[in-house]
Order: structure tokens, then sequence, then C-alpha cells
């Protein structure tokens, strides 16, 4: 299990821990990150709350049936585990994961930058390979446990949508800050 | 037959409202501070639990 766990959190951080460092290049453009994020949390938080809108930002792509057929079991893990870690390129319902890298860009320290965007992707793939374990049980003893998650991601849904409005309204004081205004 | 269990509008209405004050009040309190940075930092660790546990399985 453990071993399972790192096929996904391993390559998800050093996926994240690269992406930080090429996305703080665009921090050098003042108050362009904070009002982008601010934006997208504010928009995608009302979205995912108040359900408005059908739009997602995200990718339709799978892992292909033939990229894990007939290989030892160690060997399909560390593949769903690269490709399913790190988030970037498969399907996506909640809009939080395209916050992240604004989020970590904010500190303007170069290390910090890094590591936080190491310790986000080995979180984000420890999170989801452990998810991915569980709904394993879950289906293996309940035949309708497929449904039921289904419904339980509305429940996330709300989730994210609240911690993106949180988010939110954090980078509105963080953005009238940076325009010299006084809190 | 998926149950999902849906909010009432008035209650998302003030959670909206909520969030937005909480998360105003937290930040100016933290840039205060001087641990603003950190905070966001700690802020998007647990927010990339949150999505990352909260995606259905497919494997």
């Amino acid at each position: 299990m453990l071993l399972y766990i790192a096929a996904y959190a391993v390559p998800a951080a050093i996926a994240w821990g690269i992406f930080a460092l090429v996305f703080r290049l665009l921090a050098a453009i003042p108050l362009l990150l904070p009002l982008l994020a601010l934006a997208y949390a504010l928009w995608f938080g009302l979205n995912e709350l108040l359900e408005f809108s059908p739009i997602r930002l995200s990718l339709a792509w799978q892992v292909p049936s033939s990229w894990v057929k007939h290989r030892p079991a160690p060997v399909q893990a560390l593949i769903w585990g690269t490709s399913l870690g790190p988030g970037l390129i498969t399907r996506n319902p909640y809009a939080g994961i395209w916050l992240l890298p604004f989020l970590i860009v904010l500190g303007r320290d170069p290390v910090m930058t890094l590591i936080t965007g190491l310790l986000v992707g080995a979180v984000h793939g420890g999170a989801r390979a452990i998810g991915v374990l569980r709904n394993r049980s879950c289906m293996r003893d309940d035949i309708d446990a497929y449904l039921k998650i289904m419904g339980q991601q509305q429940r996330w849904q709300y989730l994210d949508g609240l911690a993106l409005l949180l988010a939110a309204g954090a980078l509105g004081a963080y953005a009238i800050f940076l325009l010299g205004g006084h809190l | 037959m998926i149950k999902v269990e849906r909010l009432s509008q008035p209650l998302r209405l003030s959670l909206t409202g909520s969030m937005l004050i909480c998360g105003f009040i937290a930040a100016a309190l933290l840039l205060h501070q001087g641990n603003f940075a950190s905070a966001s930092a700690v802020f998007a660790i647990g927010l990339a639990a949150l999505v990352g546990a909260g995606k259905l399985a497919s494997p």
C-alpha cells in the first residue's frame, strides 16, 4: 500500500516542483498573478457553490487501456501514478486544482516556491492514491458503491467551492494590499 | 439511484458571503503579521489534499 501511494506521490511531487518553478516566471509581472487568481477563485467558487454554469476547466484525456494491459501490477501502479498523481492532464471535476499554481508562487522566495510545489504535488498524489484505494475497497464490498461515490462528488464540489471563495476573499485583501491600500 | 444532497439556495448564498468575508479578514490579519505567504502555502497544500482525495477512482 505504501509503495502504491509512493507511485502516485513521487511523480506528482516532481511534476509540481517543475511546474512551480516554470510558473514562477510569470510572477515577475506585478499584480498579474494575484488578480488572475482572484478572478479565477471568485468565478469558479461562485460557480461550484451556486451552480450557475456547467463550464469546467478540465481535460477529458484518460490513460489508454493499452498502456496498462498485460503489465505486472507494480508497472501498472507506476503508470497510473505518473499519469494521475499530478492531476494536471486527466479529468478533474474540481476547479480548485488550477488555483494551486497561483497560490504556490505567491511567496517571493524561490526556495519556498519549490518546497511548496513539491509538497502540493506529494499531498495531491498521496491523497489521490488513498482515494483510489478507499474506493476500490468500497466497490469490492458494496455493489452500489460506484453510484454512492458519484453522489458524494456533489459534497466534494461544495467543499471545493467554499475553499475557492475563502481564497477569493483572501486574494481580494492581498490585491488591495499590493495596490497600496490600508487594511 | 444516485442520492445527491443539495444545499438550499439561501444557505448557499450565506455560505458564499461568509467565506468571502472570512477570507478577507484572515488575509488582512496575516498581512499585518507578515505571514500571508506561509499561510497561502499551507492553504495550497490543504486544497491539494481536497482535490486529490475527492476525485473518483478510475483505476
